[in-house]
């Protein structure tokens, strides 16, 4: 049973839809009571505020929630005097998230410092002093403003500030609680309610005193449930102020909105590095607070000998991958003998270098076209930044150019090694990290496989690895679409590998838990260091080979193959 | 998970629990530890380490067969002395016995000196000796003196005990003595002469005569000579009650091939390192374990602290002991060693 739980506001009454679903088990409770319950592990699913999705973090955020445009219409500040000159505000008891709201409203723009005190009562202007003033919240459109002379709709304010959406509320569920199944369902479930909220409004309009009409004009014209990247742009903004002005409790990132409990309801202590070593022998999943202790931990080769458990169930191998520039695979196509020969060749795949050459997209489609008809192995073309550019530079669409592509015969797209999928992408790379996904997730739709890359880039912080590592096994989640796992070397340094190598490889490996194919590039690293990867964690290594040295890179696969069978095969695990 | 402490207090700071039985002499095996090794099938190892019996035949047997190399490096780990490393150390290899002859005690010493100068002061170093001659003896010993009241940190090598024998066997049956009294006799006179050691040894058999002549024993194994793993395996564990008996200082994996030309390569590096790991787990008996670039390439020195590697050798201080030993040059070795980094607790 999935234990669900929504709130008993009017504007999230469309949510009830969930109850109907089988293995679901919903009830209702105030927001704040919810985000305890899902803590504490009671819940699996619930409607919390943005400030307990930030603070207490490490929830999956199911893109639902409730956000307000432009103003609210429901959520106020009212008091006797201008919002700068306050001294006292009542807020009432479970106002979590327009308690933040405001608080951030004080910081950003009124810069005052009342004191924010819970009351049980909602108070009329006369019942409070003159530099004083209440929160209020309303189920409908206000109308009755307790006599307070200055009102101020917080959602209003916040758009006049920022120019983007206010989330409130944010349906979080437990990591790792659910089966992507479960989550698509209850995703579809509530898009169907979100859909119908509108009629919903109008069916309860009674419980205002508006019209049917106005009633929906109220819901669909205030408020946003399901987040579109104009929302999570807004819940960014938010909780970067959050952090700014240190309104939440210390957090492992000051920017990603998302992070990792454990999976116990046993309280929030961190777990000893042994602990955690041990939880994933048992096979549970790396929380990313559990892999910041990992980092912090020096004893690298219990943690190369835990990661080398989960990769010695899949057999190593070698793959042999032909790079290509375009005028090459022309001349080839054309070279009867010389197809013959490479389709004999049992080579993984030719990679098809999009990056010299500035041709368009259909361009590299009729080549593809081509290419899948004569030569027998997989193609590989672009990489996912190089992809992105080209659709933006085209104005094309990306489950359109997805669509095509994967029509045309092709496999899989390159790996990004230099780019993180972190905020460090869109200042550097010019690429968000949302078309990024969004591109992973198309391809992955139409069977084109990626890759995930632990970034080489020494000069990345571990938060920024931990989120970009975070991303990519989320979304390999629902879409199991990315095939291959690289352990990109440090820049910079001799081709060897080091402990520092061995152990974020090793952390990453045991990250990224729904990838079975842990892979380098021999390119990266010299034939001792591969070896010692092939017969620790890593199960494959790519052999990148041009035409000339087809027979050199064919001695170099018979030697690694050899080495497979000699060296590693033999041991494996007994248990 | 258990409720053992993870954290006690040692020498007034905090540390963790296994650094401390570590420090203590004690083998244990966290629970992490366990579980990984039943996994890799081998935890009757992790059993015997742990109570400090001596692997069986069987058990070193189904190190090299079936462990893998993250089981090998935690195991490695786990039984590691701390503290005790040797850096690479400086040797020179002269022809002292064609210099004296050719340019007489003062000459000789003179180009001796100024070599051995070269290597800076106060620094240990080897002198090897390429021509030895063993019936020649007597020149050498007040020009080893001579030098060793110069240089007080320089210490003098011999060829190993099969180039001795080599030297010996022609001779030896003209005389009435048993070969081996006359070899004990040369080894005797050896070390009076002033030579502070004998360059490792292939043969478990000469270990008493080494070691009863007062000398160091090295022991090195040449893997290649051992057709399969029962028979590397029966040859550690004999070593290792072996340097029980006979104060064996250290150890040095190795191949024989490369005695005749094979160069150290990734495959034999990779070999070498698999063996070390065993080898430092194995034979506790034995303080060190050397990864010398005689066999390894200088990338397999480098990664050799991981795989149980404490002793780094010597490096050629002159291109006479490059070729004489085959050794990497001490400067690059160096080098690589201080980029090396070490497991820390």
């Amino acid at each position: 049973m999935i234990k669900v739980s929504g709130v008993p506001y009017f504007l999230c009454r469309h949510f009830r839809i969930l109850e109907d679903l089988p293995d679901v088990q919903y009830s209702e409770n105030i927001a704040i009571e919810n985000a305890r319950l899902l803590m504490e592990g009671s819940l699996d699913v619930a409607l919390i505020p943005v400030y307990e999705f930030a603070a207490d973090g490490g929830y999956i955020g199911l893109d639902f929630g409730v956000a307000s445009y432009e103003k609210s219409e429901i959520l106020y500040l009212c008091s006797n005097c201008p919002a700068e000159s306050l001294e006292k505000v009542y807020a009432y008891q479970d106002s979590s998230a327009s308690s933040l709201l405001f608080k951030i409203m004080v910081k950003q723009k009124w810069n005052n410092n009342p004191r924010l005190v819970k009351s049980r009562f909602k108070r009329k202007a006369e019942e409070v002093g003159p530099k004083e003033g209440i929160l209020a919240r309303y189920e409908g459109p206000a109308t009755d403003f307790e006599n307070f002379e200055y009102r101020y709709d917080l959602g209003k304010e916040w758009y006049n500030l920022t120019g983007k959406p206010h989330i409130y509320l944010i349906w979080a569920a437990r990591p790792g609680v659910l089966s992507s199944k479960e989550l698509r369902m209850l995703h579809d479930t509530m898009h169907k309610g979100v859909k119908a909220c509108g009629k919903i409004a109008r069916a309860n309009a009674e419980v205002f005193d508006c019209s049917p009409e106005e009633t929906e004009r109220f819901i669909e014209g205030n408020f946003c449930f399901k987040f579109d990247d104009q929302v999570l742009e807004g819940l960014t903004k938010q909780l970067q102020l959050t952090s700014e002005h240190n309104l939440t409790p210390e957090v492992d990132y000051n920017h990603a909105f998302i992070s990792l409990l454990e999976q116990e309801p046993c309280g929030l202590a961190k777990l000893h590095e042994e602990d955690v070593l041990h939880t994933l022998l048992h096979g549970k999943r790396l929380s990313i607070r559990d892999t910041h202790t990992l980092f912090e931990s020096n004893n690298i080769a219990q943690i190369a000998a835990v990661a080398s458990t989960r990769s010695a169930k899949v057999n190593p191998g070698v793959s042999l991958r032909l790079k290509l520039s375009t005028s090459e695979l022309e001349d080839i196509l054309i070279d009867k003998p010389l197809i013959k020969d490479l389709n004999s060749r049992a080579l993984d795949r030719i990679c098809i270098d999009s990056e010299s050459i500035a041709e368009e997209l259909d361009y590299y489609e009729d080549l593809i076209v081509r290419t899948s008809k004569i030569l027998t192995c997989k193609l590989e073309c672009f990489s996912t930044g190089s992809l992105i550019k080209k659709i933006r530079a085209e104005d094309k669409s990306v489950s359109k150019t997805a669509a095509r592509l994967a029509a045309c015969g092709l496999s899989s797209v390159g790996p990004d090694s230099e780019m993180p999928y972190t905020q460090i992408s869109s200042e550097r790379f010019g690429v968000s990290v949302d078309e990024v996904l969004r591109i992973h997730k198309w391809l992955h739709s139409y069977n084109i496989s990626t890759y995930c890359c632990v970034p080489g880039n020494e000069a990345l912080s571990l938060k920024e690895l931990v989120s970009h590592l975070y991303q990519l096994r989320y979304l390999q989640d629902f879409t199991r679409g990315s095939s291959w796992l690289v352990l990109e070397p440090f820049k910079n340094r001799n081709v060897s590998i080091d402990l520092k190598f061995i152990k974020r490889s090793a952390i990453a490996a045991l990250f990224m838990d729904n990838i079975t194919t842990t892979a380098i590039y021999l390119r990266d690293t010299s034939e001792l260091a591969s070896s010692i990867q092939l017969a620790s964690f890593v199960n494959e290594i790519f052999i990148d080979t041009s035409l000339n040295s087809l027979e050199s890179s064919n001695e170099i696969r018979d030697y690694f193959s050899s080495f497979i069978e000699q060296e590693v095969a033999p041991r494996v695990l007994t248990a | 998970m258990g409720k053992l402490a993870k954290v006690g207090i040692f020498k007034g700071q905090k540390a963790p629990v296994r650094n401390i039985l570590k420090e203590s002499g004690i083998t244990w095996f966290d629970g992490v530890s366990r579980v990984a090794l039943k996994k890799f099938g081998l935890d009757s190892i992790a059993q015997a380490l742990a109570t400090g019996t001596t692997l069986t035949v069987p058990q070193i047997k189904l190190l090299i067969d079936r462990a893998s190399l993250p089981a090998l490096m935690m195991l490695v780990e786990t039984v590691r002395k701390e503290d005790i490393k040797n850096l690479p150390r400086p040797i020179i290899s002269i022809p002292a016995i064609t210099w004296l002859n050719d340019l007489g005690f003062a000459g000789a010493l003179k180009n001796a000196s100024t070599l051995f100068e070269s290597i800076g002061p106060n620094k240990e170093f080897q002198v090897y000796i390429e021509d030895l001659d063993i019936f020649d003896l007597n020149k050498l010993e007040s020009f080893l003196a001579a030098l060793k009241e110069i240089f007080p940190k320089s210490k003098f090598m011999t060829p190993s005990l099969g180039e001795i024998v080599k030297q010996l066997t022609p001779v030896a049956a003209k005389s009435a003595k048993g070969f081996e009294e006359q070899l004990k006799d040369f080894l005797s006179l050896i070390k009076k002469v002033g030579f502070d050691r004998i360059l490792g040894s292939n043969d478990r058999l000469g270990l008493e005569i080494i070691g009863g002549a007062g000398f160091p024993i090295i022991v090195r194994t040449l893997i290649d000579r051992y057709e399969n793993s029962s028979l590397l395996a029966r040859e550690l564990y004999n070593l290792n009650k072996c340097a029980a008996d006979h104060n064996v200082i250290g150890w040095i994996p190795g191949y024989e091939s490369m005695m005749t030309g094979l160069r150290p390569n990734a495959s034999t590096d990779f070999r070498l390192l698999r063996t070390l790991a065993i080898g430092s787990v194995v034979l506790r008996n034995v303080p060190f374990y050397r990864a010398t670039s005689a066999y390894f390439t200088i990338e397999g020195v480098k990664l050799s602290f991981m795989f149980g590697a404490n002793d780094f050798g010597f490096g050629a201080f002159n291109t006479e002991a490059k070729h004489a030993l085959n050794l990497q040059s001490i400067d690059e070795l160096s080098r690589a060693i201080s980029d090396a980094e070490i497991f820390h607790d």
